[in-house]
């Protein structure tokens, strides 16, 4: 089947580029995605799709195939199998840019096969699930390639709030990931980086939550390396996130919903200190009630809302490190 | 012996034959309470499961059973380069050409796949769950290629080829041309010169046979024997297709069809599981047990029809038709399995039905796809060609403005001309039309729905009424085996019958046939009872094994009465032949002077004496008296070869609502008028007719196979592929003339498929009927409420349904900015 | 197919089986009736580490009078929904839906909370529940919350239970007034889902429809309530005309999939016709 969608992002377009072609930001915008391993431009992880009682996990792999600058047009090929054996799903997205003055506008077209199971009935179970997917990825992708090169992100009005902030959050740990070097403390960093962008694209979704749920449990956006200590230095509340250790990006300075930024003590401030595994964790499942919850989302991005997710975000940090095998 | 005064048994003068006794099998295999195949526990037994294809069309990479090796419970596991040697090909016994191209058919894949529920891998595990689990641990690589699903886009030169070793999609290319084989007129001309020509593509969708039993098999192996018990209806002809494919000898070999849920025609295949059931108990030398699930039953047990039909009919203005062409496209799949091929080419001869063709000619082309195999399915091949000539008749009648009785009953064999050899050279033995339908008329109450529907339309009713028709007949018994043997049919057409007389006066009767519901235990029973003059509950039918049957060709095709039963009874009048002997020497009276009437033999004149025939059992068991020149037995069998196939025939008439709202339509009255010739059992006459009806019906209305463009079949479960229960169904009303067929001792003619063959273009015809008038001219089978309501607001035929994947069925669009979701990004599928 | 393996709780009360869902792990899975869980666990598309059965808490069962609401216990089975004479007297359309729902043997089975739960937009009684302005209570291991229906079905397959949380029973508020109800099933096959549906209650006051509750089956992603025709029929003429031109808006506001039943224009025609038909029917036409 065919899915589009499309968005505009509020940077050039060659900057938009630049992030779509780095797969550790982009893989991760698949919701429920885990990225196991990238090479070159490929990469492989498991997406966990969870559906009312249906739960299925897919794994494989998934390269760029075209990359044409020029044009500025690529061509993603994503291939996975039901670890069950019920059946593959493949996915040829092609995302599109056209400039637009200091805007670029994104066409994302995917052509999505699904075989096995789920294909087996008529109502079409998993273009639901297809489209939910896509729509996020696109999401997603938007917020990705609108923070370009650099994270920048503007105080936005409170209703936006918590996306920013946990979007800062990310941006913090997405510049975090671009920390040049070979070195294990350079791997660290970059590894810890993604944990964290990924752990507070979590919060984002989990922003929507009223504050009696933050407790509850973890979704979305699994992490990689390893988080350290709680204990390591956390910002002031209402301050930015903390830059990471040896990274040259610039700090910043997100919205008073900022405490989210304290995903830094899980962040690449303590990074040296542990060894990144490679994740064998189960990915967390998309739960497409955050998914639906995005118009709720506005409500619910209340300063109270903030404090919960510094709390969450420390059980999170917790509950990893004690559900690690 | 004839001492005793206990009133002979057969007490009643009335004949068995014609009664409507009572089921013998039925108390069993309606509570279940016996031995299907699945039932079977033998020790030591394992488990197979079946790693299947998800995908249509692939080359296999790599097959990796490592994990599922190290599964609790499994002993082995085994990918299709496992037995590539041994496995040799499925075999196809109908090459309906000379130069009819075979792909090969595996049992397990090895380096590519076909067909989404190939076959890939096998696993052997202690239990059946242990067997489920490890099926999950398979890693196949698939490296997928586009799947070949469009008959008629596949059929081109310049297209994705199904196998890559064939130089094209077409198996073969069948041609029978009346003209040229000297029955009938050339149609070239016949169509120049025709006043009316009308030309029209139906589409006969592609259905599942979806019995009620999932096909199970088990093997044990004894030493270098092997017994195979099979949900079959064929356990003859598996057993020699078996031997002839993995080599075990057919004499080392048994093969048994217990208690078979349902098969309708689905259940006549040498299947993959099977073989790869026999070769791996042979492998292992242990008995292994595989059964189906209902998701793999619907995906890779054999479909059945899927044809597209180009009819064109040409006549005269007063409404004389004066030639038929036929030109069809039938799908067959990924490959060719038994008789494949065959099945559309059974039509050939039947398009032409029971109209007075001058000019005929009928070309099929086979077509492959990546689809599971089509085979044959209730009817096989005829019901298609009843829908075409039906419906084509119907549109004949309405470009002449003709009442589309008038013009069926203008071009009918009447029923004096019968014997009648029609254009495609069958010779239909007897029939009577114009009985059959006065008959139908009446039962359906014909006038009163005619006025109905005018008073409707002219009211401008909602729900809208119409009537239609379909007289059929149909050749069944398949054939003399000559015939077949002209048509390249690799088999022969004869059945073989055994009765042996045990002392105690009991009579088991060894049939050929292999009932799977049909109820032969008690109609063979019937036509020994009446033959022997013994009582009905003396007999035991004996079917299904061939150690105890050990010759005969199955169940198929309405085949058994006309041919297995005629073999019982011939048998049995060898049984009276010889008795009379015995009894002519025991009562020391010439043979000729003996009369054998209800059972017993007495000497013509002197009232007293006699023997019955249970008598003469337990003498010649005794053997102490018995004629010098024969042998100590009255035991006899025979083998029948029919001399014609047997035309059963019928009018079917089928009044519809349509409610032109919501285009849900429904079936008001259904009657039938049958002629099967000689009845045996009118209950089961009439529970075959109600079945037949049930499967007819569901063409029209409810069944489809829908594959999407991914080559999935989206209808792999009953949510989806809608098999119609007693609820959906109406009452029917049903009724018989008689005329004897004159090809068989009893008059009879086959019956099992005829409700099928005439249904479906009855309940078609008479939806088009009723919204004709507002410019509806055909509909899509299965009428679903969504084509019907299409078809009356735009035209057309109301279209193909969408199926996930294709572009017809769509996904989302979204479109947010700077990057927040908005609320038009919120997904939920719309197109 | 055999479904794979998994351990299996049966607790007796609703504290027991919160606790039971609280131990089960990340993959725990609650059953109620099973017509819906068992099919997927058996086609593997669902492999619980652990499923809590509710089939022993019989707390959770049961139909009682609450002054101006029934409350309807949700392990209650459809059987025992069809039989009950309170929702009988208070809820007839949720009689009329549950008559259409499969067969015999699943209503002995499937529960009414079960079904609410798993939030089929194409099962018949969510949409029941949202014309009737039901309330789910909802119970968790911080307590008991209420939430009115409209809220409860938020996509497809989706409530707003979270993890750890049960529907314990559905409160249905009583019709005060005159209603008539009914609910327009349109299906191909006996005992199959609803392509489209329409659960109508109409309170008339002097020969006009006073107000209209509809709810839709299969038109989206959730059920829906078929708002601009209940607006348009407030107040209005009891009559064929007014019913037939409100109808004429049912489908305003739904986003009904195309599958292999129907495309979603024809839903939207069918959501039109039915409701006409269903309204006439509840208003007595």
């Amino acid at each position: 089947m065919q899915l589009e969608n499309s968005f505009t992002v509020p940077v050039p377009i060659d900057e938009a580029w630049r992030v779509l072609l780095d797969i550790e930001r982009i893989a991760p915008c698949m919701p429920g995605a885990a990225l196991d391993s990238v090479e070159g431009d490929s990469f492989t992880g498991r997406v966990k799709v969870k559906l009312g009682p249906i739960n299925l996990t897919y794994q494989g792999k998934a390269s760029f195939v075209e990359k044409d600058e020029a044009a500025h047009r690529a061509v993603i090929d994503g291939r996975g199998k039901d670890q069950r054996g019920n059946g593959t799903a493949a996915a040829l997205i092609t995302a599109q840019l056209k400039e637009e003055g200091a805007t670029t506008r994104v066409d994302v077209l995917t052509d999505l096969n699904i075989t096995g199971r789920p294909a087996q009935f008529g109502r079409g179970v998993m273009t639901d699930v297809g489209n939910k997917l896509l729509g996020q990825f696109a999401d997603k992708l938007a917020t990705q390639l609108g923070q370009g090169d650099q994270p920048a992100a503007e105080p936005g009005p409170a209703a936006k709030a918590a996306t920013t902030a946990a979007g800062a959050a990310e941006e913090v740990a997405a510049s975090a990931e671009q920390v040049p070097g070979e070195g294990a403390a350079a791997k660290t960093t970059r590894k810890a980086a993604g944990a964290a962008r990924k752990t507070a694209a979590a919060a984002a979704d989990k922003a929507a939550k009223p504050a009696a749920e933050a407790a509850g449990p973890v979704e979305a956006a699994p992490t990689t390396a390893a988080p350290t200590t709680p204990a390591a230095p956390v910002t002031t509340p209402a301050g930015p996130a903390a830059t990471p250790a040896s990274t040259p990006a610039a700090p910043v300075t997100p919205a008073p919903a900022a405490p989210a930024a304290s995903t830094t003590p899980a962040g690449p401030a303590a990074a040296p200190a542990s060894t990144p595994a490679r994740s064998t964790e189960e990915p967390e499942p998309i739960d497409l009630l955050e998914v639906a919850g995005g118009a709720a989302m506005a409500r619910y991005a209340a300063p109270a809302g903030a404090a919960a997710l510094l709390l969450l975000l420390i059980t999170l940090v917790v509950r990893r490190r004690r559900r690690r095998r | 012996m004839t001492l005793t005064e206990e009133p002979r048994t057969t007490e009643t003068a009335q004949p068995e034959i014609g009664r409507a006794r009572r089921r013998k099998e039925d108390a069993r295999l309606i509570t279940g309470r016996t031995t299907w195949t699945d039932n079977m526990v033998l020790p030591g037994m394992l488990h197979l499961s079946i790693v299947r294809s998800p995908v249509a069309h692939a080359r296999i990479g790599s097959v990796d059973v490592s994990a599922a090796r190290e599964a609790p419970g499994v002993v082995a596991v085994y990918s299709g380069r496992d037995f590539a040697e041994e496995q040799g090909s499925l075999p196809c016994a109908w090459p309906v050409t000379p130069d009819m191209v075979n792909p090969g058919h595996p049992s397990i894949a090895v380096e590519e796949v076909n067909h989404v529920g190939e076959a890939v891998a096998v696993i052997v595990a202690r239990s059946k769950a242990a067997a489920a689990d490890a099926v999950e641990l398979v890693d196949v690589d698939y490296a997928v290629l586009p799947p070949v699903l469009d008959m008629e886009q596949a059929s081109t030169q310049d297209t994705d080829l199904c196998h890559a070793h064939l130089e094209s999609n077409t198996s073969f290319h069948f041609v029978f041309d009346a003209g040229d084989a000297g029955t009938g007129g050339d149609t070239d001309e016949a169509f120049s010169g025709a006043d009316v020509v009308v030309s029209r593509r139906f589409v006969n969708q592609r259905l599942i046979p979806a019995f009620m039993e999932p096909r199970s098999v088990v093997v044990q192996p004894q030493g270098d024997n092997y017994t195979m018990w099979s949900a079959t209806q064929i356990p003859h002809i598996l057993r020699v297709m078996l031997a002839m494919v993995t080599g075990v000898p057919e004499h080392k070999l048994r093969v048994i069809a217990p208690d078979v849920g349902g098969g309708f025609g689905g259940k006549l295949q040498v299947t993959p599981e099977e073989v790869l059931a026999l070769l791996v108990a042979r492998r292992l030398g242990k008995p292994v047990k595989y059964t189906e699930t209902r998701s793999e039953s619907l995906m890779s047990a054999h479909h059945g029809r899927d044809q597209i039909q180009y009819v064109d009919v040409a006549a005269d203005r007063e409404g004389n038709v004066k030639g038929l062409r036929v030109r069809l496209l039938a799908d067959m799949g990924a490959y060719l399995r038994l008789i494949t091929p065959g099945t559309p080419a059974l039509g050939a001869f039947m398009y032409p039905a029971i109209y007075k063709f001058p000019a005929y000619r009928f070309e099929l082309k086979g077509i492959f796809t990546n689809k599971t195999p089509t085979d044959a399915y209730r009817g096989a091949g005829r019901p298609e060609a009843t829908f075409a000539i039906e419906r084509i008749m119907d549109e004949l009648a309405v470009e002449l403005g003709m009442d589309p009785l008038e013009l069926r009953r203008k071009n009918w064999i009447k029923h004096d001309e019968f014997p009648f050899t029609m254009v495609a050279g069958l010779e239909y033995d007897s029939g009577n039309y114009e009985a059959a339908t006065a008959r139908a008329l009446e039962l359906i109450g014909y006038d009163e729905l005619r006025a109905e529907q005018q008073r409707r339309r002219e009211s401008g009713d909602p729900v809208q009424l119409g009537i239609g028709f379909s007289t059929f007949t149909e050749m069944c018994g398949i054939a003399p085996s000559r015939v077949l043997g002209s048509l390249s049919f690799g088999s022969g057409g004869w059945e073989h019958a055994s009765i042996r007389m045990l002392p105690t006066g009991k009579v088991e009767v060894v049939t050929g046939a292999t009932p799977h519901g049909q109820g032969h235990e008690t109609a063979w029973s019937q036509l020994v009872a009446d033959k022997l003059g013994v009582p009905f509950e003396d007999v035991e039918v004996l079917h299904g094994d061939t150690s105890i049957s050990p010759k005969g060709l199955d169940t198929y095709g309405s085949r058994s009465l006309v041919v297995g039963g005629t073999a019982v009874v011939k048998a049995a009048d060898k049984v009276v032949a010889k008795a009379r002997k015995v009894a002519a020497h025991l009562l020391e009276a010439s043979e000729d002077d003996l009369e054998f009437e209800g059972g017993k033999f007495s000497v013509r004149g002197t009232p007293g004496t006699g023997l019955s025939i249970q008598e003469v059992a337990l003498a010649i068991f005794a053997a102490h008296n018995y004629p010098e020149d024969v042998e100590p037995s009255i035991d006899a069998d025979a083998t029948f070869d029919p001399v014609n196939f047997s035309f059963p025939h019928g009018t079917h008439i089928c009044a519809m609502e349509v409610d032109t709202e919501t285009g849900m339509v429904k079936i008001r009255k259904y009657a039938c008028v049958d002629d099967v010739g000689t009845i045996v059992n009118p209950l089961i006459v009439e529970g075959q007719i109600h079945g037949g009806l049930a499967q007819g019906i569901a063409q029209a209305l409810y069944e489809e196979a829908v594959y999407d463009a991914d080559g999935n079949l989206t209808t792999g479960s009953f949510v989806d592929y809608l098999v119609p229960s007693a609820a959906d169904l109406p009452h029917f009303d049903t009724d018989n003339t008689v005329t004897p067929s004159t090809s068989n001792p009893m008059g009879s003619k086959g019956v099992g498929e005829a409700g099928t063959i005439a249904s479906t273009p009855a309940v078609v015809n008479a939806a088009l009927d009723a919204v004709r008038h507002l410019g509806v001219t055909d509909i899509r089978m299965p009428l679903t409420p969504e084509r019907v309501w299409r078809a009356l607001q735009t035209g057309g035929d109301g279209g193909d349904r969408a199926a996930a994947g294709t572009t017809a069925y769509g996904g989302a669009s979204t479109e947010s900015t700077t990057g927040v979701s908005t609320p038009a990004s919120n997904p939920g599928g719309i197109s | 197919m055999i479904p794979a393996a998994f351990a299996y709780a049966r607790p007796t009360t609703v504290e027991e089986a919160l606790q039971a869902i609280a131990d089960g792990g990340e993959d725990v899975k609650v059953m109620a009736g099973g017509q819906s869980l068992i099919p997927v666990m058996r086609l593997r598309m669902a492999a619980p580490e652990t499923v809590v059965d509710l089939v022993s808490v019989s707390e959770m069962r049961g139909v009682r009078d609450d002054g101006d609401a029934l409350v309807v216990g949700a392990m209650t089975t459809h059987h025992d929904v069809l039989v009950d004479p309170l929702i009988a007297e208070h809820a007839p359309l949720l009689v009329q839906a549950t008559e259409t729902v499969a067969d015999r043997q699943v209503r002995a089975r499937g529960t009414f909370g079960g079904a609410l739960a798993h939030a089929d937009p194409a099962g018949d009684l969510a949409a029941v529940a949202l014309a009737l302005d039901a309330e789910m209570v909802i119970a968790g291991s911080g307590g008991r919350r209420t939430v009115p229906a409209a809220d409860f079905f938020v996509d497809y397959l989706t409530t707003c239970l979270e993890e750890g949380e049960l529907l314990v029973e559905v409160r249905i508020p009583k019709l005060r007034g005159e209603w008539g109800v009914r609910y327009e099933k349109f299906n191909r096959v006996a005992q199959a889902w609803s392509i489209v549906a329409v659960a109508a209650a109409v309170r008339r006051e002097n020969g006009h429809i006073a107000e209209a509750r509809i709810g839709l089956t299969n038109m989206g992603s959730t059920p829906l309530r078929a708002q601009a025709t209940e607006a348009a029929l407030a107040g209005a003429d009891a009559s064929a005309a007014a019913i037939a031109a409100a109808a004429e808006r049912a489908a305003e506001g739904t986003s009904p999939t195309s599958d292999l039943n129907a495309q979603a224009d024809y839903r939207e025609h069918l959501a039109r016709v039915l409701t006409r038909r269903a309204v006439s029917a509840a208003a007595g036409l």
